[in-house]
């Protein structure tokens, strides 16, 4: 592939996880697109999105995981959560049983991902104020008591979608500069890519020498 | 495309690529995931639950099919045997016809008569039932072509289905495998994950489609199957019911013809109390006297109506022109009293529409009917003399053996007698035409009338004596 000179330090792995039909994939197009996809076929596994951001002056590619969130997909889309680095659980609050689910979505992303992996809640359809099934308050308590960030937003209408990557991006950083997030650890779901031509050597788990040809 | 300011994904582009690569190596793949998933399958591993669980509600529509399909063969059987026993049962009755005719042919008494009487009715009616097996045999050719066109095709769409699951289920698998290791950003991960990902696809659509036909196909099956159930059953229903009124239509004539014959001994009367109570009754109550119809016919007219009357008044038989019973009489005819209670109840207590038919059918005399044929059916010659009791005593002056068949007098102890009282509920008027019946022979009967006007309070008094016209109108 490229040789030309990364414009990124660091990849993040997200993965974004929830019921079917709460709007992962929109979220995902809003934010990559910036553009809302109102016929949505379902997802099948997985599908990806990158873009890059800028957090602390730091330039960062995401790498998104959009999984699906058909029941008969769990099993597959179980082995995504492997070193990411930041999850977005995306429930629909005009519809309660999606967000019943929540637990269930905490568990499995608490006992597949490693400990610092930043979760951080998402209300999506933020739009559809008169259809709201759950309550704002509500949410954010969750949120609370399990240590998660909390947002609720739009992916029609693209309210707080920049947000809730950048916020989650933020924690991640800080968690790095902290020291809590171990760059060498495996699976932590942060790629370093010091700026030099030649992809530097490549901490966290899989993948060596992947970026570009190796020429 | 990678980098750049684009923040473009170059996985986006084959993101929804339909075709799938068709090289042998690929459908090689296709073929060992399917297999495994098939091996699976009938080895009977634990398949992954979430799988399972979003497949509940097709699981749910297969359970039923399979339900519909063995209870068809079941029915199929039912039938076979049903048919076969009115088979042997029609010939048993046909038999025992022949053999009452040539008895009864060779006997002189009156005896004889009514054997040959009671022959000829049982070879009618072994006759008629064989025309039960008319509509049998139509229900039985119906839901067998029920089985092998509809339940059959239903069944190709459901292997079908099965085959289609296989190969998602498979797809899936394959799938869990390639992701194990997956990184968007290797080209050649990203490429297998892509086949796998098309392969899915398209075996997701097969199957959600073939689901949906196996659901309502399924759910076609079973309205169709009461359909047909409803309209065959109907059939065979009005068949059973006419045999029914033409048997018991003849019955009831023997019985009417032959009332007042005493050949036996007999030791109840039923007819005035419970079954139960009475045979407790009778039991405790041994009177001497065991009466043989010879003797009735002749003298105690009046008295044995006295004693009758007082005797019923009483509900306790003190004077004795009623037997007293030997315990085991009692014991008998209780248990066909109760029989008969139970027969009747439950004649009357059939749903609605059925009783509603059976009323058409025999209108108010219905408990005439009813009695006299189950009580003919089931007891025979032997049970018929105990209804004979009473009427021993209604004629004792009766030297008229040729009375009307078609009188009904002979109802009226039955009407009286605790058969019918569940019908009595069902059927008013029962009693009307017994009594109203009852006179045919003579005036002396007038106090028997009485006695029967005192006990039914639905009863026309002005109608006794009324003979011959009321007569006349109930004999269909």
């Amino acid at each position: 592939m490229t040789t030309a000179p990364y414009n990124y330090s660091y990849i993040f792995k997200y993965i974004i996880i929830g019921d079917m039909g709460v709007g992962k994939s929109c979220l995902l197009h809003q934010f990559t697109e910036k553009k809302f996809m109102a016929d949505c076929p379902h997802t099948i596994g997985v599908e990806f999105g990158t873009r890059i951001i800028e957090v602390s002056g730091q330039k960062v590619k995401l790498q998104i995981w959009d999984t699906a969130g058909q029941e008969r997909f769990r099993a597959v889309t179980r082995s995504y959560y492997r070193g990411a680095a930041g999850a977005l659980m995306v429930y629909d609050i005009t519809r309660r049983s999606t967000y019943n689910h929540l637990s269930s979505w905490l568990t499995d992303a608490r006992n597949l991902t490693n400990p610092n992996t930043v979760i951080i809640l998402i209300g999506n359809k933020a739009d559809l104020e008169a259809q709201r099934d759950v309550t704002y308050e509500e949410a954010k308590q969750f949120a609370e008591e399990n240590g998660l960030l909390f947002l609720e937003a739009s992916a029609k209408t693209g309210e707080n979608v920049e947000d809730a990557f950048l916020e989650a991006a933020k924690k991640i950083y800080q968690n790095i500069q902290d020291g809590s997030l171990d760059l060498n650890a495996a699976e932590s779901g942060v790629q370093h890519k010091p700026t030099a031509p030649q992809g530097g050597r490549l901490t966290g788990d899989a993948q060596p020498q992947k970026e570009g040809c190796s020429c | 495309m990678e980098g750049g300011n684009c923040g473009y994904s170059r996985e986006y582009f084959d993101r929804f690529v339909q075709s799938q690569d068709s090289s042998v190596v690929n459908k090689f793949q296709q073929k060992y995931w399917k297999t495994k998933q098939t091996l699976i399958k009938v080895t009977g591993k634990k398949e992954d639950e979430h799988v399972v669980a979003s497949d509940a509600d097709l699981d749910a529509k297969l359970e039923l099919f399979h339900s519909i399909q063995r209870t068809c063969m079941e029915l199929l059987k039912v039938i076979e045997q049903y048919q076969r026993r009115i088979c042997l049962l029609s010939q048993e009755e046909n038999e025992l016809g022949r053999f009452l005719r040539s008895q009864g042919s060779q006997d002189k008494t009156r005896a004889g008569k009514i054997m040959q009487a009671t022959g000829k009715a049982l070879c009618f009616s072994s006759q008629q039932r064989l025309a039960l097996r008319t509509p049998l045999c139509r229900l039985y050719q119906e839901v067998e072509t029920f089985r092998y066109r509809a339940i059959s095709d239903t069944w190709l769409t459901v292997n079908r289905m099965e085959q289609s699951r296989t190969e998602y289920r498979g797809a899936l698998l394959w799938m869990k495998d390639v992701s194990q290791e997956l990184d968007p950003d290797t080209y050649k991960q990203m490429e297998k994950f892509r086949k796998v990902q098309a392969q899915v696809r398209l075996t997701k659509t097969s199957f959600d489609k073939l689901k949906n036909d196996v659901c309502q196909k399924v759910d076609l099956l079973g309205a169709s199957r009461c359909n047909l159930l409803s309209h065959v059953l109907t059939t065979y229903q009005t068949t059973l019911l006419h045999f029914w009124e033409k048997t018991s239509h003849t019955m009831a004539a023997i019985h009417e013809s032959f009332k007042g014959c005493q050949l036996y001994e007999f030791s109840a009367l039923k007819g005035f109390q419970d079954p139960m109570n009475k045979a407790s009754d009778q039991g405790t109550k041994k009177k001497g006297k065991k009466k043989s119809k010879a003797k009735a016919e002749d003298e105690e007219a009046s008295e044995t109506v006295d004693d009758l009357l007082i005797s019923v008044n009483d509900e306790n038989h003190n004077e004795d022109p009623i037997q007293e019973e030997d315990l085991l009489s009692a014991a008998q005819d209780k248990d066909g009293m109760t029989l008969l209670n139970e027969i009747l109840g439950s004649t009357s207590l059939d749903d609605g529409d059925f009783s509603h038919e059976w009323r058409e059918v025999f209108g108010e005399d219905e408990a005439a009917n009813s009695a006299a044929k189950t009580s003919l059916t089931e007891f025979q010659l032997e049970k018929e003399s105990s209804f004979f009791l009473p009427s021993q005593l209604l004629d004792q002056n009766m030297n008229s053996l040729q009375s009307a068949v078609s009188g009904w007098a002979m109802s009226i102890p039955q009407t009286v007698s605790q058969a019918t009282e569940p019908l009595v509920g069902a059927n008013q008027n029962t009693s009307k035409p017994a009594v109203r019946e009852i006179t045919e022979p003579s005036k002396d009967l007038s106090a028997w009338f009485n006695l029967f006007a005192d006990l039914d309070p639905l009863s026309n008094p002005d109608a006794i004596g009324r003979l011959d016209k009321e007569h006349e109108l109930l004999n269909a």
